[in-house]
């Protein structure tokens, strides 16, 4: 049973205004380890503030956010990263000038430990350390299937393999909860069932998901759980089923799709 | 006390210029996104560019500010379409470098045009270092003209700028590209009467203080970073403040000379570039500051 | 770990260096080398920060005249032996690099830019003012380089001397770039938020990052001042922060041997016509902006280019993968 599984992330009255405009106000929701949940409301609800809030990339100015036992919500970026969460973004930011084999090297960073000096000195533990690397970033390349792609430069790959390329480098990190924006943005039909998949699988992986998207079709069939934003405000959270025999929720978004 | 207020003369002339050198930043800015680094040799340009016509050609004074501003913009307008252009796509780090070069390229071009050291300009009207006398200290005549000159350009900036289709359009453009876009406002061109105007503010500056600090010589980077601190103090993003901030900066510097060694003036002004920089980079009246992420 | 291209082309260049070095007797050349050698430490130490790392700096000169007058004070007014100073001014300058770093941790591009300008400009217009650095007229009778007790005063053996320091400059430099650290500074240059939301610490980086590089040139500075013995402030006016950055993208940004070829360049061009200076001065202007919209890559690029041309017009077609043990893009 679904109440069964620990909570991996909770969040209370998360709130942060910009000027006058309330970006974020008052949300609260939970997402269970191992499950897929996803945000969904129309452009402008709060979706990519909430996540900037939830990694660090933004502070909130009100409300908690605990990941497994730690208090994140004015954590740095890059701890919370150490700590097991890991995003990708909308527009996708590779290290462009950078091989894709690199930019999976480098998400390893946060689980690996040679300094400066470490690193001038090639000593044989910062050698093995490498070789390790360089190992592991293969691994997740072939998990991918862009293994044949390695050498290339990040910004030669064509858009739905540099949306592969951004994952393999956040699963890289090792991380207990993947936060993905928009994964499915500019990826055609095709791409997008094998999104899907791509998804599923990382679920399987024990890692848990939690999404922002705009493919209803998508939303519906891959979420365990959906959250609905408006203006910054939850109107909704709950399964695929309830999501869409709830009223408010048809009235404010879904009615207008399909 | 008359010797404050001597500070007061000397700190609002320099400060004047430093106001336009600022709003040449801020409207540079606003339009392609990027510090013209070379703004304070387009200064320079514009003083010697004044010695030429005033002495070379013999024109009256009104016709060599006028003509100045007439090359100021011109070059403005292939600043933009030669060196601005071919870097939008490629990077801001690339116009950075490509606006670096262009300094170069007329900080070393003035050894070629003209001559390598500084050379006298006169003032507009009366004997040289002219002055009259303001409650017992000494203002330069020449800074009467500064203040009026620099006055009345910042008036028809303000009234283009706020009153005119075009200025509006500038404006438009500057805030909201893809908007402009779609109001048949062509982001280009508005980019490109920018740059043009900005030249022109600059090569204005430096005919009008020209008679203070010679034409020429080796002083455009002091003046662009010192009008870049105005800029910044004031708030990069408005167009008021980078005024004011300009006029501070001047007589900032103007204390500082006085009241420690001259040789302080410019430790002094950088030092507190970086301290606003650091402290509050948005200015005093600025708003949003996007030197960051 | 270092590609094997990678290590060819520094020893190439150093053997070239060398080479050069073992066979000229005009010791007019060999000051050029030696020149050349000096700007190349501090021309690499830039490239790391700038062409690596992403942080742009106008700054250099700054640093470069606090490894100078640092050694000069610490050797004339402490009397420290040449090794002493050196590497305490280069540690003064690392510290002053971390004092920028942290400037720099909220700027970035022409902003950054403005402020090392500016933090140069202080620096010169400082030693410019103060009495204990000898205001305008500088400082004399700088002891010169000399190592356990032995003084360097040939040409030749100075010569010999800075190109090791490159060399060992350049060798850490490789090292460090192939490397977790090095791939986390072209993380930082490719996107600084996104390497922060993956577990880098950004800020830790760029401190650490214009540590070095002020370091490096912090070395440069001292060696210069005990090789001309005297130094005043105008030796480090704003123009040379200026010139360095342009050393460093006529090479090639990002590229180790793209910094030593560029300031060797950028010294030997001179020699072929002093009357037309300002013209090759403007020139440089020009080149500038004609690099960054056309070769970006800089001489580096350009030879690269040349070598993967040559190399595919001789090896047969059958595409023998050039990264088998190396694991990084050729530069």
């Amino acid at each position: 049973m679904q109440t069964d599984r620990r909570i991996a992330l909770r969040v209370e009255g998360l709130s942060k205004r910009f000027g006058g405009l309330a970006a974020v106000d008052g949300v609260s929701f939970t997402v269970r380890e191992g499950s897929i949940k996803t945000i969904i409301g129309p452009n402008g609800a709060g979706k990519t503030t909430t996540f900037n809030l939830l990694t660090g990339v933004d502070t909130p100015d009100a409300g908690k956010v605990l990941f497994g036992d730690h208090d994140i919500s004015r954590m740095p970026a890059h701890e919370i990263c150490r700590l097991g969460m890991v995003r990708t973004y909308q527009s996708t930011r590779l290290f462009q000038d950078m091989t894709v084999l690199q930019n999976v090297m480098v998400g390893q960073h946060c689980r690996t430990k040679s300094d400066f000096i470490l690193s001038i000195l090639k000593l044989p533990s910062t050698r093995a350390e490498e070789r390790r690397i360089v190992e592991r970033a293969r691994e997740l390349l072939a998990y991918m299937h862009l293994e044949d792609r390695a050498n290339e430069l990040a910004k030669n790959l064509p858009y739905g393999q540099q949306r592969r390329l951004e994952i393999a480098r956040a699963l890289a990190t090792e991380p207990k909860m993947l936060l993905l924006d928009e994964p499915a943005a500019g990826l055609n039909m095709s791409e997008t069932v094998a999104m899907a998949e791509e998804i599923a699988r990382i679920r399987e992986l024990g890692v848990t998901v939690l999404l922002i998207e705009h493919r209803m079709g998508l939303v519906m069939d891959i979420s365990d759980e959906i959250l609905v934003l408006q203006f910054g405000r939850q109107i909704a959270d709950g399964t695929p089923a309830q999501i869409q025999a709830n009223p408010v929720v048809i009235e404010a978004y879904l009615g207008k799709e399909n | 006390m008359s010797d404050y207020l001597q500070f007061v003369f000397a700190g609002l002339t320099m400060g004047s210029i430093y106001a336009l050198v600022a709003l040449g930043y801020h409207i540079i800015l606003a339009a392609t996104r990027v510090i013209n680094f070379a703004q304070g040799d387009q200064v320079v340009l514009g003083g010697l560019v004044a010695l030429t016509l005033l002495t070379t050609l013999q024109m009256p004074i009104w016709a060599v500010l006028l003509g100045t501003v007439l090359v100021g913009v011109v070059f403005g307008f292939g600043y933009e379409r030669l060196v601005f252009r071919p870097t939008y796509k490629i990077g801001e780090v690339a116009t950075i470098i490509a606006t670096i070069g262009v300094s170069l390229f007329l900080f070393h071009g003035q050894g070629i045009a003209w001559k390598r050291e500084a050379q006298a300009f006169p003032p507009f009207t009366g004997q040289e270092n002219e002055v009259i006398n303001v409650l017992g200290a000494r203002l330069v005549v020449q800074s009467l003209w500064v203040f009026a000159l620099v006055g009345i350009t910042l008036a028809l900036f303000y009234f283009f700028f706020q009153r005119t289709l075009y200025g509006k359009a500038i404006k438009a453009s500057a805030t909201n590209e893809l908007a402009a876009q779609l109001v048949g406002i062509n982001p280009n061109h508005m980019k490109a009467y920018s740059v043009a105007l900005a030249s022109g503010l600059a090569t204005l500056a430096g005919v009008m203080i020209a008679p203070f600090t010679m034409a020429g010589g080796a002083i455009a980077m002091f003046i662009g970073i010192k009008g870049f601190a105005g800029a910044v103090v004031g708030g990069l993003d408005s167009p008021v403040g980078v005024v004011v901030g300009g006029l501070v900066v001047g007589l900032i510097e103007a204390f500082a000379a006085g009241l420690l060694a001259s040789g302080y003036r410019d430790p002094v002004v950088f030092s507190l570039l970086l301290f606003m920089l650091l402290v509050r980079p948005s200015g005093l009246f600025g708003s949003a500051f996007r030197g960051r992420a | 770990m270092v590609s094997r291209n990678s290590f060819l082309a520094f020893v190439a260049i150093l053997l070239v260096a060398a080479v050069l070095g073992l066979i000229l007797d005009d010791s007019y050349l060999l000051r050029i080398g030696t020149y050349s050698a000096i700007y190349s430490i501090v021309a690499i130490g830039l490239n790391l920060l700038f062409g690596n790392a992403g942080q742009i700096s106008l700054g250099h000169g700054g640093f470069f005249a606090i490894g100078a007058y640092g050694a000069a004070v610490l050797m004339k007014n402490f009397h420290l032996p040449f090794l002493a100073a050196l590497i305490l001014s280069a540690i003064i300058a690392g510290l002053v690099g971390v004092l920028i770093g942290y400037i720099a941790l909220r700027l970035k591009g022409h902003y950054l830019a403005m402020a090392t300008l500016a933090f140069a400009m202080i620096v010169f217009g400082l030693l410019v003012e103060l009495d204990y650095f000898g205001s305008t007229s500088g400082i004399t009778g700088i002891p010169p380089i000399s190592l356990f007790g032995h003084d360097f005063t040939d040409p030749r053996g100075i010569y010999l001397f800075t190109w090791g320091v490159v060399g060992l400059v350049y060798l850490v430099s490789l090292s460090l770039l192939s490397s977790r650290v090095g791939r986390a500074l072209m993380a930082i240059r490719g996107d600084d938020l996104a390497a922060e939301t993956l577990g880098i610490d950004v800020a830790r980086y760029k401190i650490q990052v214009f540590a070095v590089s002020a370091f490096f040139t912090g070395i440069a500075g001292a060696i210069y001042a005990a090789y001309m013995a005297l130094i005043n402030p105008f030796s480090f006016n704003p123009e040379l922060s200026i010139n360095l950055l342009l050393m460093v993208v006529v090479g090639g940004l990002g590229s180790i041997p793209g910094s030593v070829l560029g300031v060797a360049v950028l010294q030997v061009l001179p020699e072929f016509g002093r009357q037309w200076e300002n013209f090759r001065l403007a020139g440089y202007g020009i080149l500038l902006v004609l690099l960054v919209i056309f070769a970006p890559g800089g001489i580096a690029g350009l030879l690269a280019l040349l070598f993967r041309f040559l190399g595919n017009t001789f090896r047969s077609r059958k595409a023998v993968p050039l990264v088998e043990r190396s694991t990084y893009a050729d530069r």
